[in-house]
């Protein structure tokens, strides 16, 4: 078998696995390079860990980093539910995890974010990787919406109220209003919108053909879409991926009800809501505001030598 | 208001109740930091709500600096009784806005909410890793839970040693020194800190000398262990290196887990992210713990050389 025959078995073997993880939408957002996947087997070739890579190459030289559109990568390692003691726990997971680290290919840079479940972190950083943690907002349980709702911060609830009478909310499959709004967002932050409409429409195409899901939530004013969400679902979770809005309508609360919009049509799937960042004072604010329980994840960056430091520091990529 | 409090303001908030770390208390913030280093940053609202947090505050080649006290693995933050969780949010950034120095390095224990402000203003987050045993078991399953390497050293050679608390540090201090000149460093804080910490601890239990010693009298190893209603932090450790290869350290700690289990407090290593150090200390079956260090540095070209020849995180 295939590196990556032996890679989507594994996938298929775990189903806490994210969707990020899969090699279909691997394949769909890795449009400006190639990924691969580092396998850890044991004696008997059993598949016990896997870690996705997205490489670029620039001057001859491998990057290894985040794709477009994906916020979670990193090691996955299977639980290793035969051990009962903690030590023996953490010797295993260690062992593996040397194992794929040792695989890792020769790299001028690399910077990779871990989805939550990855909480080995020493062993990276022992060999020279600077850990840092990453930020973003979980609902845990959403089968119970008045309990939801309730969670939030009253400064929410104010505004859903406030905007719920002024607008309409309607789900949809179709992405162009969703990326206008996103230009909008963007234009407003003085930066361009990072991804085009045919990457958009690469992964929700990938998504329709491997039976996965995603959704679209927006707002209007008099048929006017003025805010929009995007969603993707795995078996556990909604992540709130992409959102746009008019700049014109933020302080009508349209932001705020598109999020309790979205959090009631991805409940009927699915019981977590993934808020997807939160990094930057005013999204961290309105974040925060949904009651959801802070998620640290980590990002490990590693640069091979003291020139790629000073480049990146110069570039203002650090 | 947001400015700098003075001890006096941080003694009349602070009420020592069980669930506060011995680490924020003022006898303890006063005895680690020199007088004119301990700092509190402070914020308050109009409803005389308020928020302190108590820091060093040095300078360092022309560099304001805000850090951890010696022998303080993690600060806190200290909020007037009955605060909600909105007027929290808002004393945070408040106090937020009152931290201009160069660099600042704090760390927090896994209870801090307030991590995904100091992010969203800039500060980075890491994490240090150190273990915790559950002393809710009995000692059979703590045995059982050790490394068999440290279980077989445990079940064999506990008679080789007698085990003694000490009113007196000398001792300690000189395993200590040993320790720290054996891998050729220099001791991370003052020669007579842990004497200090010790005489104004001591007597109200809450600050424990344990040494190992052979039945000829000669001092193995020794750890100093402070307390407070719910944790034992295993602080400091000295050993002898002429004696390492009969292992009174994994003797010694064994010996301080069982006594964080007669007092019913979690026994915390206080851990140390050294490859070597730490696979000691998972050795002893605890679970894993997380503090969150969170760093700023006031321009990216003095962070990349801080980073760079000072290896901050």
């Amino acid at each position: 078998m295939s590196v990556k025959e032996l890679y989507n078995k594994y996938c298929q073997d775990n189903t806490d696995i994210p969707i990020f993880f899969q090699s279909w939408w691997l394949d769909a957002v890795c449009t400006n390079g190639e990924w691969t996947a580092l396998i850890s087997k044991d004696k008997q070739g059993e598949i016990l860990a896997v870690w996705p890579l997205y490489i670029e190459k620039k001057w001859g030289q491998t990057l290894i980093k985040m794709p477009p559109m994906t916020p979670y990568l990193g090691p996955h390692i299977k639980s290793p539910d035969h051990l009962t003691k903690l030590n023996s726990k953490y010797s295993y997971t260690r062992k593996v995890l040397n194992d794929l680290i040792e695989q890792l290919p020769d790299f001028i840079y690399f910077n990779v974010l871990c989805h939550p479940g990855f909480e080995e972190l020493l062993p990276l950083k022992w060999r020279g990787f600077k850990q840092t943690n990453e930020v973003s907002y979980m609902i845990d349980d959403m089968s119970n919406l008045d309990e939801v709702y309730n969670s939030f911060a009253s400064s929410a609830r104010n505004k859903i109220s406030k905007a719920k009478d002024r607008f309409e909310s309607e789900e949809t499959k179709d992405i162009n209003a969703l990326y206008q709004l996103m230009n909008l967002t963007f234009e407003k932050q003085k930066k361009k919108n990072p991804f085009s409409l045919e990457l958009i429409q690469r992964v929700c195409d990938a998504i329709n053909v491997n039976q996965s899901t995603y959704l679209i939530n927006q707002i209007s004013s008099n048929s006017t879409v003025v805010a929009a969400n995007f969603l993707v679902l795995d078996n556990n979770c909604a992540y709130n991926l992409l959102a746009g809005a008019n700049p014109d309508y933020l302080k009508e609360g349209v932001m705020s009800l598109n999020i309790w919009k979205s959090i009631q049509l991805a409940s009927k799937r699915v019981t977590q809501f993934d808020f997807e960042g939160g990094q930057i004072e005013p999204i961290e604010s309105f974040f925060r505001s949904f009651g959801g329980r802070q998620v640290y994840y980590s990002r490990f960056v590693k640069t091979k030598n003291f020139l790629t430091d000073l480049y990146l520091l110069l570039s203002g990529k650090i | 208001m947001s400015e700098d409090s003075s001890i006096s303001q941080y003694n009349q908030s602070f009420i020592q109740g069980k669930d506060l770390p011995i680490f924020l208390w003022p006898k303890w913030l006063e005895t680690v930091t020199p007088k004119a280093e301990l700092h509190f940053l402070h914020a308050s609202n109009d409803a005389d709500k308020t928020v302190h947090l108590p820091v060093r505050k040095t300078k360092k080649y022309g560099l304001s600096i805000l850090s951890l006290p010696a022998l303080t693995p993690f600060t806190g933050l200290l909020f007037s009784k009955n605060c909600l969780q909105e007027e929290k949010l808002s004393l945070m950034k408040k106090l937020l806005e009152n931290i201009d120095t160069h660099l600042c390095q704090l760390s927090f224990d896994k209870s801090f909410d307030f991590a995904d402000l100091f992010i969203s203003n800039d500060f980075r987050a890491n994490y240090k890793i150190s273990y915790q045993i559950d002393t809710s078991l009995s000692e059979e399953q703590l045995l059982a839970n050790l490394k068999s390497n440290v279980r077989n050293r445990v079940n064999s050679l506990m008679s080789n040693f007698e085990f003694k608390f000490h009113d007196s540090t000398e001792e300690f201090n000189h395993l200590n020194q040993l320790t720290y000149k054996r891998q050729g460093l220099a001791l991370p804080y003052s020669k007579e800190l842990i004497t200090h910490l010790h005489q104004a601890f001591n007597s109200s239990s809450n600050s424990h000398i344990l040494i190992a010693k052979d039945h000829s009298g000669n001092a193995h190893a020794g750890l100093f262990l402070v307390n407070d209603s719910s944790t034992m932090y295993c602080l400091a450790i000295g050993s002898n290196p002429s004696y390492k290869s009969q292992h009174a350290i994994s003797l010694l700690i064994w010996k301080a887990i069982l006594f964080a289990r007669e007092n019913a407090l979690i026994f915390d290593f206080e851990g140390s992210s050294i490859e070597r150090v730490e696979s000691f200390f998972r050795s002893f079956g605890g679970k894993q713990t997380r503090l969150q260090q969170l760093t700023r540095v006031s321009n990216p070209y003095l962070d990349f050389a801080l980073k760079r020849f000072y290896k901050i995180s």
